[in-house]
């Protein structure tokens, strides 16, 4: 095996499996030895990971290619950055709990085998990792045993079938194509029957679909995100998710570019095949933000608002325009870290207080002032607005659906946007702010090994957000990877694009600049007066201890009045229904084996004169 | 080089004299049927690369083939001896501890004598040898069904009688259809005349055939006797059923249809038999109750798939269907060993009374997820390999409906075995189950396969080796005739 790759994911692979082991003789030792890993493949994958040699190699008959360019170095970088952080997030987090062990075996392999399907350049080592992916996330979900068996065993079903479609699709290219390297595709991709074409692209959508939790294929996703630990749940869903967006980009601009799939049809221009995708990434963040709102668990949130991200991404790569894959990916990488800020300090939350439902947390900003800062900054970013990272992802995913006349999507992201505003706010408000219920009084902010991880992301998001060219010139390049693409020109301070230019610096210097003035301000005329919670509440009038005066249920009871009827209808309980249905139906199957033997002779017999009957048919 | 006879002739020897020397000196007795098939496993061994050279051709009593009964070991022959014997061996290591149900001379004597019989079906040249060594892994099989000599044991024991002695009749027409229409019972010479024979002689006989063969490689709706004999069977003999039985009678089934009668149109009517007995195998099974018949539903199951691949008729279909007996009756043999052990220490059959056996003895629990994994074809065990050889050479083949239906039934595969395998863990555990160690015998066998398992995950084409040129043996039909008589 190349240096390369041997390098990168042997020391993943070894450290995962090393776990269970190393772990039984110190804690200490487990945790460095993890952490060296994904350090270690994070700095080789930025600082090498952009010009390596593929390596071919032959396994039962198939050529198979391992790969590294600049598209899989940023995600990959996406993935090991995260994965470093939330497994830093992790170690202080899993100490007082029990199989610690299995918690870390199964992400170090989370984050082994996501390397794996970067590194793949062809379908049958992709399906590979892409399996162990699945099992080794499989096995983080149902970590609270037994509570989690009813969305492990989702997540792996609809995993499963995912894998299965795309296992057709890659037995499909074979065996008309001869081939499973990503790369042959696109040469022969003519030589493809329509009917196949449509076939790859559909099987391959559901495939990926699946794993990028895209509507409506998306229902595990609330439910493993929210059984699931949360540091790994920032993972799963800050990273993995993409892995599904990665397969996405693949299928619509690596298989075959956008002229290509324009063959198969075009509506206003725009390939059909793309359109259909951009369609359901905004009908996925729309109604996804909707059923965010009237959640009652932070973690079920913030899973809906992943759903609703992914969905903006997927709206960016449909638009199959510079300046729309560019805002994928930026999106990308700012869903990235602001959900994994967000759910990590919820996490944080979770540690302190033992509970994730809003309706039983508040007040919490006092206890924990740096957790407070870090959701904050994580909401703002996930709103878009300026100076944070959201701002530029949004902003050019905007301009992208202007430049291309896309008026319908543009509406219905707007207002997805503007929903996502709700539960953003709630975040905040029901966890942090309002009245402390009396259980939290001792509550304490998490030790400083947990608030770093937190601290770095929110200074990328930061970062990300006044210096955008600097995450631009990075996604240029991966673009540049794309056949069929445009890479986005990126200028010095300015984001430019046919449309027009903002100069985010500038956006950021008077943010920061009214921002101070304000604190100056305040700081040399103070005209407030500190006042105690209750003083304003009750106008000074004592109030028995118990007493409710914040109410977090229920937070939005007339948006729920209004769209109550539609929320009903839920692609969950479909799935669910249609299961039952089916097992039950395939139950009957049971009944042909009555255990008695004359019956089975009799199958035999009848068995025997069928073929007699149809000999005809069955002798050439 | 020693005889290659004695693969079939010393199990055989052993089986009978297994109770004599337990008389005389009971620890010899107890090793006696372990050592000689180790030794068998390594003599086979030992052919191997010669068998992949060039097919070894034994000729018995100086009677040179056509006339004389000959053993023909190629490289799918001996491809199939080394798996069974493999399976054998570690039977025999788990039975040490396991059996201790007296008389365990009987159960000696009959599992090598079903190992000797099938042994001598993958190995013959001859197509009554063939029937008569299928007669003796058949009949050893029905009096293990009924080892626990209880009245289910029975019962299923007498079920699997009728249908199998239905089967072995009708095989038995169809020699003797083509024995009176080409005066030949040697394999080789069969398949260089079979082409003159009138249809109307060679139709019925193949018919015949396939329904005979059909029973034992557990074909839809031929398969009835298997869930009873597989659950009320002692476990380790659901493991020699699943990973010995049914392959030496699916081996019988590839060879005949492929090197004697070659007809098209039988061998692609497979692949119908094959997904019917995948999709009914896998529903069955999905609502099991008692683990050891969901297991022998998703050996129906397993088989299925086998047969889809077998009906391809390419090389790269046969490679596959190959494959995948070899990762099947690895993959069965560890989920009946582990599912032995579960009933044992729960103390029942019911997957119900298997609660939190997870926690009470964690080995054992993690060896069936391990083979639970590898049935459901998960990377890096050795099934995913040949499930996706399988489906990928039916998708070439143009069969793109039957790899999608047999990815439903996969789907539906994951669905049990994951039930399974949670209650093992999730559950809180009964009372009555104590925390408990594997004994030696158990935790030997359950680790070679396991090792096995991992190892072919991670090396799959190291197998393929012995793979291609057996494919190659099946669907070449003049090279094994000219290896057995000779340009």
């Amino acid at each position: 095996m190349p240096e390369y790759y041997a390098k990168l994911l042997i020391p993943l692979f070894g450290a995962a499996l090393l776990t269970p082991l190393v772990g039984r003789v110190s804690r200490f030792l487990r945790d460095a030895l993890l952490f060296a890993a994904a350090a270690w493949a994070l700095a080789l994958v930025s600082l090498a990971g952009t010009s390596v040699a593929p390596w071919h190699f032959h396994l039962l008959g198939f050529d198979l290619v391992w790969r590294a360019n600049p598209l899989t170095q940023l995600f990959s970088v996406l993935v090991l950055g995260l994965g470093v952080l939330t497994l830093w997030f992790a170690f202080p987090y899993m100490r007082e709990r029990e199989r610690a062990n299995y918690f870390f075996f199964s992400f170090g392999m989370s984050i082994a085998a996501s390397i794996g399907v970067l590194v793949a350049g062809d379908f049958l080592s992709l399906f590979f990792f892409w399996e162990m992916m699945t099992w080794s996330s499989f096995l983080n979900v149902i970590y609270y045993r037994y509570e989690a068996q009813a969305a492990g065993l989702k997540y792996f079903v609809m995993s499963l079938i995912g894998a299965y479609s795309m296992l057709l699709a890659l037995v499909l290219v074979n065996a008309t194509l001869g081939t499973l390297q990503f790369g042959h595709v696109l040469n022969s991709w003519s030589s493809l029957a329509t009917s196949t074409q449509w076939a790859i692209w559909a099987l391959l959508l559901v495939g990926f679909g699946v794993k990028a939790a895209m509507m409506p294929l998306h229902t595990w996703a609330p439910d493993a995100y929210e059984i699931s630990p949360a540091p790994f749940t920032a993972f799963f869903s800050g990273a993995l998710s993409k892995l599904g967006v990665y397969g996405l980009t693949v299928l619509l601009f690596v298989l075959a570019g956008p002229e290509l799939w324009a063959r198969l049809g075009s509506l206003w221009q725009h390939p059909i095949t793309h359109y259909t995708v951009a369609w359901i990434g905004a009908i996925t963040a729309f109604v996804a933000t909707l059923i965010a709102v009237v959640q009652e668990d932070a973690k079920r949130l913030l899973a809906y608002s992943s759903v609703g991200q992914i969905g903006y991404i997927l709206l960016g790569l449909g638009i199959a325009s510079t300046l729309g894959v560019a805002g994928a990916f930026y999106q990308a990488l700012n869903h990235a870290i602001f959900k994994g800020l967000l759910f990590l300090t919820v996490g944080a939350v979770f540690y302190r207080t033992g509970t994730h439902r809003m309706d039983e947390l508040g007040g919490l900003i006092k206890k924990m002032p740096y957790s407070f800062v870090a959701m904050l900054l994580g909401v703002i970013s996930l709103a878009g607005i300026p100076p944070l990272s959201g701002f530029p992802a949004k902003w050019i995913l905007y301009e992208a659906l202007v430049e291309k006349h896309m008026v319908g999507l543009l509406v219905v992201a707007m207002i997805a946007s503007t929903a996502a505003f709700l539960y953003a706010y709630r975040l905040i408000n029901t966890i942090f702010l309002g009245q402390l219920p009396e259980r939290f009084e001792k509550v304490e902010e998490v030790p400083w090994s947990m608030r770093i991880p937190m601290f770095v992301l929110v200074l990328f998001t930061l970062w990300f957000g006044v210096y955008p060219q600097s995450a631009l010139r990075w996604i240029s390049s991966a673009m540049a990877v794309l056949p069929g693409v445009q890479p986005i020109q990126v200028g010095d301070t300015s984001l430019w694009s046919p449309a027009g230019t903002v100069n985010l610096m500038l956006t950021a210097n008077i943010i920061g600049a009214v921002f101070l003035t304000v604190l100056i301000v305040l700081a040399l005329w103070p005209r407030s007066r500190k006042v105690g919670q209750l003083d304003i509440h009750t106008s000074g009038e004592p109030v028995p201890p118990g007493v409710n005066l914040q109410y977090a249920t229920r937070f939005y009871q007339p948006f729920e009045r209004a769209f109550g009827p539609w929320l009903k209808a839920s692609a969950d309980r479909l799935y669910t229904n249609l299961a039952q249905n089916l097992e039950n139906l395939f139950d009957l199957m049971r009944y042909v084996y009555t255990g008695d033997g004359q019956t089975y002779a009799l199958y035999v017999i009848l068995f025997l004169a069928g073929m007699f009957l149809f000999a005809k048919n069955l002798v050439f | 080089m020693l005889d290659p006879v004695l693969l079939i002739a010393l199990p055989l020897l052993t089986a009978f004299l297994v109770p004599l020397v337990r008389r005389a000196w009971r620890p010899l007795g107890e090793a006696l049927p372990l050592l000689t098939l180790l030794f068998d496993l390594a003599l086979a061994i030992s052919y191997v690369p010669r068998a992949l050279e060039k097919p070894i051709v034994v000729i018995i009593a100086g009677w040179r083939p056509p006339l004389g009964i000959n053993l023909t070991i190629g490289p799918l022959g001996i491809f199939m001896a080394v798996m069974i014997l493999f399976v054998a061996v570690l039977v025999a290591i788990y039975s040490i501890w396991y059996i201790r149900v007296e008389p365990k001379e009987r159960y000696c004597m009959l599992c090598l004598m079903l190992v000797t019989g099938s042994l001598g079906m993958v190995l013959t040249g001859d197509i009554f040898n063939l029937f008569v060594f299928m007669e003796i892994t058949s009949i050893s099989a029905y009096a293990l069904t009924a080892f626990i000599r209880d009245r289910d044991g029975s019962e299923a024991a007498f079920k699997y009688l009728i249908i199998g002695s239905l089967a072995s009749n009708f095989f038995l027409l169809g020699v003797v259809l083509i024995y009176s229409s080409t005066g030949t019972l040697n394999m080789a010479d069969l398949a260089a005349k079979m082409p003159s024979v009138d249809p109307r002689i060679a139709v019925p006989a193949v018919i015949l055939m396939v329904v005979g063969l059909g029973v034992e490689s557990e074909m839809f709706p031929l398969n009835g006797w298997a869930p009873d004999a597989y659950s009320m069977a002692p476990t380790p003999i659901g493991a020699v059923f699943g990973a010995i039985v049914v392959k030496g009678a699916v081996y019988a089934l590839a060879r005949m249809l492929y090197t004697i009668f070659n007809f098209q149109g039988v061998i692609h009517f497979l692949v119908i038999m094959g997904i019917v007995t995948l999709l009914m195998g896998e529903m069955a099974a999905l609502r099991q109750r008692q683990i050891k018949r969901m297991l022998a539903f998703s050996s129906i199951g397993q088989m299925g798939l086998i047969l889809v691949a077998l009906g391809l008729g390419t090389a790269g279909g046969l490679v596959a269907a190959l494959f995948h007996m070899l990762n099947h009756a690895l993959l069965k043999a560890l989920l009946f060993l582990t599912a032995g052990y579960l009933v044992y220490h729960s103390g029942s059959k019911e997957i119900a009374d298997m609660d939190g056996m997870g926690r009470r003895v964690p080995l054992l629990a993690v060896a069936f997820s391990i083979g639970a994994f590898g049935i459901m074809g998960l990377p890096p065990l050795n099934g995913f390999w040949s499930k996706f050889l399988v489906i990928s050479e039916t998708v070439k083949a143009h069969y793109v409906a039957i790899a999608a239906l047999a990815l439903v039934g996969s789907v539906i595969e994951a669905v049990y075995y994951l039930r399974v395998v949670g209650r093992l863990f999730f559950k809180p555990a009964d009372e009555r189950v104590r925390a408990a160690r594997l004994p030696v015998s158990a935790f030997v066998s359950l680790g070679l396969l396991v090792v096995a398992v991992v190892v072919i995950g991670l090396y799959p084409g190291w197998v393929m080796h012995v793979l291609q040129p057996a494919a190659h043996e099946l669907l070449d039909k003049s090279f094994y005739i000219h290896s057995v008589l000779g340009p």
